[in-house]
């Protein structure tokens, strides 16, 4: 009976190695989509390179499965649709989960933040709620879930919006004096206020959190999905988000 | 593709009102910029063939300067520099409209002023000299005998302009122009979907582009000889009596 146990199971568990090793190597090189225009979460240095919480963690995310990581750069709006095009086989670039997106792609959620109105310094506009932007110039990144609740907002009050290929390429208008607040998320304004001390305030924190999640096509939640799914279970058990979020200045909460 | 097309999607797109505001500032700043460049370039064009070395050079400079930078370049420029020199650009006076209509024209006149000089290079010095012993001023001999002249040259390549500025406009999303590539970037985001959203501004941009290419030969037409452009197409009957009897 052992024998016969051990002479059906070994093929098995060779079976399983086999497709094991297979999966792996097709999955060596884990390509995702990503807008580095949205620091700390991903943005360019100088020499063009692409870094960020999300580069280490997607690096850190293969390593769970013996890949290795490759960040591939994408317009904000085209992300999405570039998953499914299957340019990439994942996007992570501090993209919100909602509803119509989950009806695109699977997702798997790490960090939890929330939305900010960045103003000037001093707050000299006086905001401290959204329906105090009336009559005043906003400025956002084109294609995100910000524009879409602004250009409601902007339909029932009035302001003007102005809207920017990038999250700092908008953040830098308000620098420039011609928007007075930019609608964007904690993590963005901690690392703007960094990189421009004393120019900078919050006016507005919004109560509702907003999670950021990694998005893979559903055709594979069963592999590598599920994949994702699991190594983001890990790296949280195993304190590397905790340590991630400590390294770019994020709220260690956020990843728990 | 084509089994995935959502036909549905393409014609909401086609009729939407952001598509339809969008072509229409495409066109407004298209026309406002080739308006203002055709009058700056007339100048800069008549500058590079003035005697006066001086202004000659100050021609030299201005095309070296707006042709040797690319558009994008200039449109970040006069959005997001112009502001640091003088913080009354930050206003909201200074819409993106009129920062992509300085841009847009400043660089455009550069190309329309070569192609005015060309103009003006093609019409005959012996008819100057004509007008001038007619007793006509330099003004009015520009006015009545060089320009017209200059204009049934320049109509073609002015038209190859006002189409790739028509295109060009499109850049000017990066400084938060809503016109028309913004519109379809903007459905893109929303449906998740590349092709019909594209497809949609493809369109509108080749409807623009033929209705701009109609009006190009209505005015060819006018500015031709009129021997040339008489209805029928047939040659002139009189012509071949008239010339016989002249002989």
């Amino acid at each position: 009976m052992r024998r016969l146990v051990l002479s059906l199971a070994l093929p098995v568990v060779a079976i399983a190695f086999f497709a094991a090793s297979a999966f792996g190597r097709q999955a060596a090189t884990f390509k995702w989509c990503t807008d580095p225009t949205f620091p700390p979460m991903e943005y360019t240095t100088t020499s063009g390179k692409i870094v960020g919480f999300d580069v280490d963690m997607a690096t850190a995310l293969a390593k769970t499965w013996g890949g290795t990581s490759s960040p591939s750069k994408t317009a904000f709006p085209g992300l999405i649709p570039a998953l499914n095009a299957k340019k990439c086989d994942a996007v992570i670039s501090g993209i919100f989960i909602t509803p119509d997106r989950q009806k695109q792609a699977g997702v798997v959620s790490y960090m939890h933040t929330h939305r900010v109105l960045i103003v000037k310094a001093g707050n000299p506009k006086k905001i401290h709620s959204p329906n105090q932007l009336k009559g005043l110039v906003v400025a956002v990144q084109t294609g995100t879930k910000y524009e879409e609740y602004l250009k409601a907002l902007k339909a029932k009050i009035g302001f003007t919006l102005q809207s920017y290929p990038g999250d700092n390429d908008a953040v830098a208008q308000v620098l420039l004096g011609r928007a007075d607040a930019v609608l964007t998320q904690d993590t963005s304004f901690a690392f703007q206020a960094k990189q421009h001390p004393g120019k900078i305030a919050v006016g507005f924190t919004f109560a509702a959190s907003d999670q950021f999640g990694v998005y893979f096509r559903k055709a594979d939640a069963a592999a590598l999905g599920q994949q994702i799914k699991d190594g983001i279970a890990t790296l949280r058990s195993n304190g590397t988000l905790a340590k991630l979020a400590t390294k770019y200045k994020i709220p260690v909460n956020t990843v728990k | 593709m084509l089994a995935s097309f959502d036909s549905h999607l393409f014609w909401s797109a086609l009729t939407s009102g952001p598509y339809w505001r969008g072509a229409l500032t495409a066109l407004e700043l298209t026309a406002a910029s080739l308006g203002t460049a055709l009058v700056i370039g007339f100048f800069v064009a008549l500058g590079a063939l003035s005697p006066r070395r001086s202004v000659r050079s100050a021609s030299w400079v201005y095309n070296w300067l707006f042709r040797a930078t690319p558009t994008l370049l200039q449109l970040y420029f006069v959005w997001d520099v112009l502001p640091t020199w003088w913080s009354g650009f930050a206003g909201s006076w200074f819409t993106p409209f009129m920062a992509a209509w300085i841009a847009l024209s400043l660089n455009e006149a550069a190309y329309l002023s070569e192609i005015i000089r060309s103009g003006l290079m093609s019409v005959d010095p012996g008819q100057e000299l004509a007008g001038r012993a007619l007793g006509m001023s330099h003004r009015r001999i520009l006015q009545r005998i060089v320009v017209p002249q200059a204009i049934r040259i320049a109509i073609p390549p002015i038209g190859n302009e006002f189409i790739t500025l028509l295109k060009l406009t499109s850049l000017a999303s990066i400084i938060s122009l809503h016109e028309l590539l913004t519109a379809a970037n903007q459905l893109t985001a929303a449906k998740f979907q590349y092709t019909e959203p594209l497809l949609a501004a493809l369109v509108y941009y080749l409807v623009i582009v033929s209705i701009l290419m109609i009006v190009q030969a209505r005015l060819e037409r006018k500015f031709t000889w009129k021997s040339r452009g008489r209805k029928g197409g047939v040659a002139a009957p009189g012509v071949p009596v008239m010339s016989s009897d002249a002989r």
